[in-house]
């Protein structure tokens, strides 16, 4: 019988351990329970990235009176913004209704931006961790609101819809020219409506300053 | 007594007994690993059935264990075994065939419940390793749906905060120039900014491509689903894009940016297959693939004209099975830890200091590689490595492999789904398991270096096979000669090219020296690879694709293997090896 010196062939090392014992196991689930740990708070840190970053918009919009972002953190955006966008696009099937959805949405704030008051503005920031679109409380707030609304239904209307409009409408956009309403024009018929205003960053010669520009003249429903 | 008598409940093995369990082949966390990997790439359909069987797993083991805990007693020896005595013991019981002990079939029950029991501690390591990676599946699921990049997923952004995480490559894209990964901090689309936190592959040209890693830009692009490759999301930046600078890269990788400049400049004096193959045999990415970027170019343009050659050398090293020498993977990590190691030693430094010299070398070298899955796989396992041997464990590849496969997918369960991560996990899996056997049975008449590196070859090729199957059905039938060709010249070419590297920016005249004689050993390489690879012959393409494909070469490999086993036992046996008919309970064949 061959074999190592000493050492019958049946008494050799040679199946591999799979096995474990009680105090093995105790050990691998230790290591497993940290490693979920470490993922968990990584996406923690993450969650808590987006937190901060929110408060700094709240932060920003306040030192800043941009009622935009007022009603940004009134929706309440502690954390996952996903929850306030999905608020304001709730179903991306349907691509009308989202843009339409959006449209009131953006109506309100360039309305509101002539009419609010840095008060108003601070009032609105503080009321955090409300749902919905509407404004704050106050009665303030909700005067103003209305009277917001009021201007809203005219702001809508002199605006140009990008999916219907001529080139004889874009041209009196102002940004936009003859050549540049006609880029506009074939750009809709190779590749379809437009999805949002921001789809015209597509076409050959508008840019981010343009689009600046132009965007409260233009809507997309 | 009997066989296995005395081994009791815990599964250790009171003084006295024998398992035949050896101690350098720890597979224990292989199962965990296989198991946590199979939970990541079941459809989403199927979870609520793995967390359900985990759980009625996990409550059995445990209600078992205890059971059987409690009765451990039963199973231990009786009475204590002094020295002189166990081998007494150990030769009346293994001395005879089993046919000579006992044949009470109780025995035999016996044995299967004691073999049963010992299972269930590691069955309750599977439960709990489903449920952890199920709950980070689970999480990291929740934290993409509620993403802001989820939303916009499909339209036009106005302004996306991307903090770049690679530096650029050619584009494999028509209409874009260049690539490079990044992670989006925010994006702004009807005038609405939100945070993000999703990992992008993003598409630039022109100036676009004028990026460092770990700065942070801000650029107007559209957001869309990806129809191919490992990351989720593309960004694509429009034309007219010219991506502003919010945040400067770190001052380490401004210093990295610089070397690689420095490193490309000096590759461009050398001859085709130079310039393309030293930078990827050096850092993983081709010389045609790269994009001249960094703080002093002014606009991002490919460096190099040669990218049709790149491309058809790519397509020769593939068809010869020798591409992964143009990845960066373990072997560059253990030449770096083998240097500094014997560093150490010579200086006669502490235990401790040698292994934080090493972890620094991997971390340097990792921030010089190019990233991918695979510079991953080997940074965790040497890091895991080389804080096992300080803490003074016995060096087990295997049960480092399953750790760091365990803990990575728990971490990240996208790693799961990346190719580079799998074939990079599946050799060094191959190798472990396979190597050392396949090295024992070449003749003796092949060199030793020979037939290492034959069954080092041989049997990474063993789990890569199905995993390539994945990707192209293709069998690259020419690998192991070709890669017994190139062996000598792999190593040298890989330190002559990471010398070069280091060196580059501080005196580019030696670099301009080292990377020459990478060159060479490239050169042969290229040969090998045109000779091997540019035939009809080279390759054998399956009729099917996909996970067909890769069950049928993972079937044709086990039918092989059970003849292989089959004849060894058969040789074996003739030759007295093993007894006849004989239990293998602890004289297990070893194929």
């Amino acid at each position: 019988m061959s074999g190592a010196a000493g050492v019958a062939p049946n008494m050799r090392r040679t199946r591999a351990r799979v096995l474990f014992s009680p105090q093995n196991a105790f050990a691998a689930i230790l290591v497993l329970v940290l490693a979920l740990s470490a993922s968990v708070t990584l996406l923690v840190i993450q969650s808590r990235n987006f937190s901060i970053d929110a408060d700094a918009e709240q932060i920003e919009a306040v030192s800043t009176g941009d009622s935009r972002t007022r009603r940004h953190v009134e929706k309440g955006t502690s954390s996952g913004t996903g929850e306030s966008s999905s608020s304001e696009k709730p179903d991306s099937d349907a691509k009308g209704q989202p843009d339409e959805v959006a449209d009131g949405t953006t109506s309100e704030p360039s309305a509101a931006d002539a009419e609010s008051t840095p008060a108003n503005t601070q009032s609105g920031a503080r009321s955090s961790g409300q749902s919905g679109m509407q404004p704050s409380g106050q009665p303030q707030s909700n005067a103003q609101s209305s009277t917001v609304g009021s201007d809203n239904a005219a702001a809508i209307d002199s605006r140009i819809d990008l999916n219907t409009a001529t080139a004889e409408q874009l041209d009196s956009v102002k940004g936009i020219g003859p050549v540049t309403a006609q880029k506009i024009i074939d750009y809709r018929t190779q590749n379809g409506r437009f999805t949002s205003v921001d789809s015209l960053l597509n076409v050959s010669g508008i840019g981010m300053k343009t689009l600046e520009k132009m965007r409260a003249q233009l809507v997309v429903r | 007594m009997k066989d296995h008598e005395g081994i009791d409940a815990a599964g250790s093995c009171p003084s006295g007994e024998f398992s035949g369990e050896s101690g350098r082949r720890d597979y224990r966390m292989l199962p965990v690993a296989v198991v946590v990997w199979a939970c990541c790439v079941v459809p989403k359909d199927y979870r609520q059935y793995e967390v359900f069987i985990a759980m009625v797993l996990a409550a059995v083991s445990f209600a078992v264990s205890a059971w059987a805990f409690r009765f451990r007693k039963l199973w231990r020896v009786r009475g204590q075994v002094r020295a002189r005595g166990r081998a007494r013991v150990w030769e009346q019981q293994y001395s005879k065939p089993v046919e000579a002990r006992s044949g009470r079939w109780i025995t035999g029950v016996r044995t299967c419940l004691r073999g049963c029991v010992r299972c269930f501690p590691g069955l309750i390591v599977v439960a709990v390793a489903m449920l952890c990676v199920l709950s980070s599946i689970y999480l990291h699921e929740a934290v993409e749906l509620h993403d802001a990049a989820q939303t916009v997923q499909g339209h036009m952004v106005s302004e996306a905060q991307l903090k770049v995480t690679s530096p650029a490559t050619v584009s494999i894209r028509r209409g874009s120039d260049c690539q490079y990964r990044a992670v989006l901090l925010s994006v702004t689309a009807e005038k609405m900014k939100q945070p993000s936190h999703r990992e992008v592959l993003a598409f630039a040209k022109g100036k676009g491509c004028s990026i460092t890693p770990s700065e942070v830009i801000a650029a107007s692009g559209t957001l869309k689903a990806a129809t191919f490759g490992t990351l989720p999301l593309w960004f694509e930046m429009t034309e007219e894009s010219q991506p502003t600078r919010i945040r400067s890269p770190s001052l380490v990788r401004r210093m990295v940016a610089t070397m690689l400049t420095s490193f490309f400049a000096v590759c461009q004096g050398l001859s085709e297959q130079g310039r393309i193959l030293v930078p990827g045999v050096t850092m993983g990415v081709l010389g045609s693939d790269t994009v001249m970027t960094g703080l002093e170019a002014s606009s991002g343009q490919a460096s190099s004209d040669d990218t049709n050659a790149g491309k058809a050398i790519e397509e020769n090293f593939k068809n010869s099975g020798i591409v992964h020498l143009l990845a960066v993977s373990g072997g560059h990590f253990v030449l770096v830890a083998e240097f500094l190691r014997k560093f150490a030693a010579r200086l006669r430094l502490p235990r401790f200091l040698g292994a934080l010299m090493v972890v620094m070398g991997y971390a340097v070298l990792a921030v010089l590689m190019y990233p991918s899955d695979s510079v991953l796989r080997a940074l965790v396992m040497g890091v895991v490595g080389v804080a096992c041997t300080t803490f003074g464990r016995a060096s087990q590849s295997m049960s480092v492999l399953s750790v760091c496969v365990v803990c990575s997918l728990i971490v990240r369960p996208g790693l799961a789904t990346s190719f580079g991560f799998a074939l990079s996990c599946a050799a060094v899996m191959g190798i472990l398991l396979f190597s050392a056997k396949i090295t024992k049975r070449v003749p003796r008449v092949v060199p030793r270096a020979v037939a290492s590196a034959f069954a080092v070859t041989l049997s990474a090729q063993i789990f890569t096979l199905p995993v390539q199957m994945l990707m192209t059905p293709t069998v690259p039938l020419l690998s192991i000669p070709a890669n017994l060709c190139v062996a000598p010249f792999v190593s040298f070419s890989t330190i002559c090219g990471l010398l070069g590297l280091l060196c580059s920016a501080v005196v580019p005249s030696v670099a301009w020296i080292l990377v020459n004689v990478a060159s060479v050993g490239t050169s042969v390489m290229n040969r090998c690879a045109m000779l091997f690879g540019d035939s009809s012959a080279s390759t054998f393409s399956l009729p099917v694709s996909g996970t067909v494909a890769a069950v049928t070469i993972l079937s044709a490999e086990m039918i092989v293997y059970g003849i292989v086993a089959f004849i060894g036992r058969k040789r074996r046996v003739s030759d007295g090896e093993i007894w006849s008919g004989m239990s293998t309970d602890s004289g297990t064949l070893n194929v």
